[in-house]
């Protein structure tokens, strides 16, 4: 089955961010093909220079770097939501897949399962 | 809450997997969580399994209200008695909060069991919907 993430909060919101990727890394576990999508405040999750020591917590843009790791492909980040908030791809910490705000609603389509942070 | 007993001909009935990630009493989160799986359950769906993931495993903790008061858990306890719904408590989640520990022997409220993710997925693989609360 075909899983889609879709980080749409601000990172440090409590143990969201933790608590959302171990649920991804579980469904990776059972062998399915998972893909992440950032939207709204979430995209500011993979913004570079991020300093979680400051609020001792762990560093939330190095977590989602890993997924490379477990095979999984770039994020898709949707582009008006980088706009408004003045970040460049160039600020993010990973390659990403630029999505139109127009083609959310048909990205979510293509998967069995849709699953929010 | 009127609900129809019986459901329309021809209906095709789901299963549904249903995650709470909202504590019991802040926001309304939860308590539609609970509507949803009521309203669904009334039609003849299924509600294969609820499983409360973070501020949700607080759903764990018993809890005593004034008798005037709503009393969230008891309600999903008595849901998953009627129907077999199976009512699951992350075990990570609830570690962290300090909601539950291995160690003890604690008993839960009936219908409630502690847990790992796996059984989450697991449910979101052989159910029709998952519906995610909070």
């Amino acid at each position: 089955m075909r899983y889609l993430f879709v980080i749409r909060r601000a990172p440090y919101d409590g143990l969201r961010a933790i608590e959302t990727l171990d649920l991804l890394l579980t469904v990776v576990a059972f062998d399915q093909t998972v893909e992440v999508v950032f939207v709204d405040d979430g995209v500011w999750q993979l913004c570079r220079n991020q300093r979680p020591q400051a609020l001792a917590q762990r560093d939330v843009a190095a977590m989602w770097q890993t997924l490379e790791v477990y095979g999984i492909d770039p994020p898709w980040v949707e582009n008006e939501s980088l706009c408004e908030r003045r970040i460049k791809a160039s600020d993010l910490v990973l390659p990403v897949r630029s999505l139109p705000r127009a083609r959310l609603a048909g990205l979510m389509r293509e998967y069995d399962r849709v699953l929010g942070d | 809450m009127d609900v129809e007993e019986t459901a329309v001909k021809g209906t095709r009935f789901l299963e549904f997997t249903i995650q709470v990630n909202a504590s019991p009493y802040a926001g309304a989160a939860a308590e539609h969580a609970y509507r949803f799986a009521q309203a669904a359950l009334a039609r003849g769906h299924k509600v294969r399994r609820v499983f409360f993931y973070g501020e949700g495993v607080y759903h764990a903790l018993k809890v005593s209200p004034p008798a005037d008061e709503f009393n969230l858990v008891a309600r999903w306890s008595q849901l998953a008695m009627s129907y077999g719904v199976d009512l699951v408590i992350c075990s990570a989640a609830a570690q962290r909060r300090g909601v539950w520990e291995p160690q003890t022997q604690d008993e839960l409220i009936p219908g409630f069991r502690i847990a790992g993710l796996a059984l989450l997925v697991e449910s979101v693989l052989e159910t029709d919907r998952l519906l995610v609360f909070g």
